[in-house]
């Protein structure tokens, strides 16, 4: 119950792009688990750990930062 | 209601055309040029910047010549009974390079709705009331808009005019984000397939049937055994990205990392008939948003479904899904065979994004499938979106070198209209290429 952690899409300014390996690592330094850095689409995808919420995570560089939704296949 | 009287008065016909001729000229030719060779054609023609001092006096210039000049335009404007003289113009050797072709000068009219568009929209409102409270007498939202499976092709093929096409969606690299794909299917054999799975512990061949339907309507040819035609942009090169489990599950992170696969590798399109539910009045991604944007702008199209989730039947509509809803990624609809918008399509009800961009068969819809069946019927918006973007291949092998953006246009220019509301269909039901 103490261990419910968010998962999260985020994306980075698109000037930042280049350093988005040292912002993800920042981003780690803050209790992250990082699952994917995307060079092209300038996304980070992990998990925040429990005391920590989306908004915690707007760091410098970050554009913008989602929960990752859980998506379907739209079929009847 | 309108007496016979008034009637008569709105439908009279006013005159199409004024006697005058518009001619079309060459962007390189000097007025020294144009007048001279007019003047051996017996016409005197005045350049508009030589009334420039006083706007109505160009008025003057069909009085004192036999037209005028329009150089910023490249059109001459002729005077009535000149038709000879236009005519010389534009078919003698000496004179064609520069005077290039006439058509003549149209009554323009304020546009104010016809009598008969009034009833139209007036008999369209009454048929809607009428169905709903009868729940009878599905009209046909289009007259001679219904279309059948048959042995030639499923009636998606039909009604999208696929048949009709020369293209093929030659060379063009798409991707499917989806389930995966029955990759020993007999329709596919020899076709140019590269595939990754994004979800762990499962690989690419599709356990579920809904990627390889989606496949097959997106780029299939037809059924081997039968010869019935099914698939769309049948020669273009096939991208799947099993994003979603064999279970039909997935998660934005995966979805993006398959955006990233098939973007990093030269697709022009993605095809994605996946997403989530949203509330009334929920926002747009904008993670997803920007990533679209910068894919349009590098030659990317991405192409979601508008989701299932409406009720129509019992006055239920629900709000695009995630992440159709996108204004940079186009939504797609699902028509019946009678071009009737889907009792299940979402509409277009939310005021931030969540737009409908256009329609397409999604009701009864015959493809591929998973083994050993490897060919089903199924309905949603999940079949509608690959119809459009195997037909944005079309466009694509049509023009080369068109941007994203170009081919977004030329899908929203072709559609074919419906007498529906744009909130549920968008621009109409999708049509190839002619």
């Amino acid at each position: 119950m103490n261990n419910l952690k968010i998962n999260f899409i985020a994306s980075v300014n698109d000037d930042s792009i280049d350093d988005i390996k040292s912002i993800a690592k920042k981003l780690k330094s803050l209790g992250c688990n990082i699952e994917s850095i995307l060079a092209f689409s300038g996304v980070i995808t992990g998990s925040t750990p429990s005391n920590i919420s989306l908004s915690d995570l707007k760091i410098d560089g970050i554009k913008n930062i989602e929960p990752d939704r859980k998506v379907k296949a739209i079929a009847k | 209601m309108l007496t016979s009287q008034e009637i008569e008065q709105q439908t009279e016909k006013k005159p199409k055309f004024t006697g005058k001729q518009l001619v079309m000229l060459d962007s390189n030719a000097t007025n020294k040029t144009i007048n001279t060779q007019a003047k051996n054609a017996s016409l005197k023609l005045a350049t508009f910047s030589d009334y420039k001092n006083d706007v109505q006096d160009f008025y003057k210039a069909f009085d004192e010549a036999d037209g005028i000049v329009f150089e910023q335009f490249g059109v001459a404007v002729v005077n009535e009974q000149k038709e000879e003289q236009v005519s010389m113009l534009t078919r003698s050797s000496g004179s064609k390079n520069t005077f290039i072709y006439s058509e003549p000068e149209r009554y323009v009219y304020a546009l104010n709705d016809s009598f008969e568009e009034f009833m139209r929209g007036y008999k369209s409102a009454v048929d809607n009331i009428f169905s709903k409270i009868t729940n009878k007498g599905k009209i046909s939202s289009v007259q001679g808009s219904s279309f059948l499976d048959d042995s030639v092709a499923s009636w998606g093929i039909h009604a999208t005019n696929i048949l009709k096409t020369k293209f093929t969606g030659k060379g063009v690299n798409m991707a499917i984000l989806d389930t995966g794909f029955n990759l020993k299917h007999p329709d596919f054999v020899g076709r140019s397939i590269t595939s990754k799975s994004f979800i762990r512990g499962q690989r690419v061949n599709d356990q579920n049937g809904h990627g390889s339907h989606c496949t097959g309507i997106l780029t299939g040819d037809i059924k081997k055994l039968t010869g019935r035609r099914y698939g769309v942009a049948k020669d273009a090169n096939i991208f799947i990205g099993k994003v979603l489990s064999n279970a039909g599950d997935g998660s934005d992170s995966g979805i993006l990392a398959g955006m990233e696969w098939a973007i990093t590798n030269g697709c022009k399109i993605i095809s994605m008939s996946l997403g989530a539910s949203v509330e009334p009045n929920e926002d747009f991604s904008n993670i997803y948003n920007d990533l679209a944007k910068k894919a349009l702008s590098k030659g990317t199209l991405i192409i979601a479904a508008a989701g299932n989730d409406s009720r129509r039947d019992r006055d239920k509509i629900a709000p695009v899904n995630h992440p159709a809803n996108c204004p940079a990624i186009m939504a797609v609809a699902a028509v019946d065979n009678h071009s009737n918008v889907a009792n299940f399509s979402c509409g277009g009800i939310n005021p931030n994004g969540g737009q409908v961009d256009i329609a397409a068969p999604g009701v009864d819809i015959y493809s591929s499938w998973k083994s050993p069946d490897d060919y089903n019927s199924i309905s949603g918006t999940s079949m509608a979106t690959p119809y459009v973007a195997g037909i944005a291949a079309l466009y694509w092998e049509e023009n080369p070198k068109a941007t994203a953006s170009d081919i977004w246009l030329y899908l929203i220019q072709n559609a074919k209209r419906l007498i529906l509301n744009a909130s549920d269909v968008g621009a109409g039901l999708v049509q190839a290429p002619k």
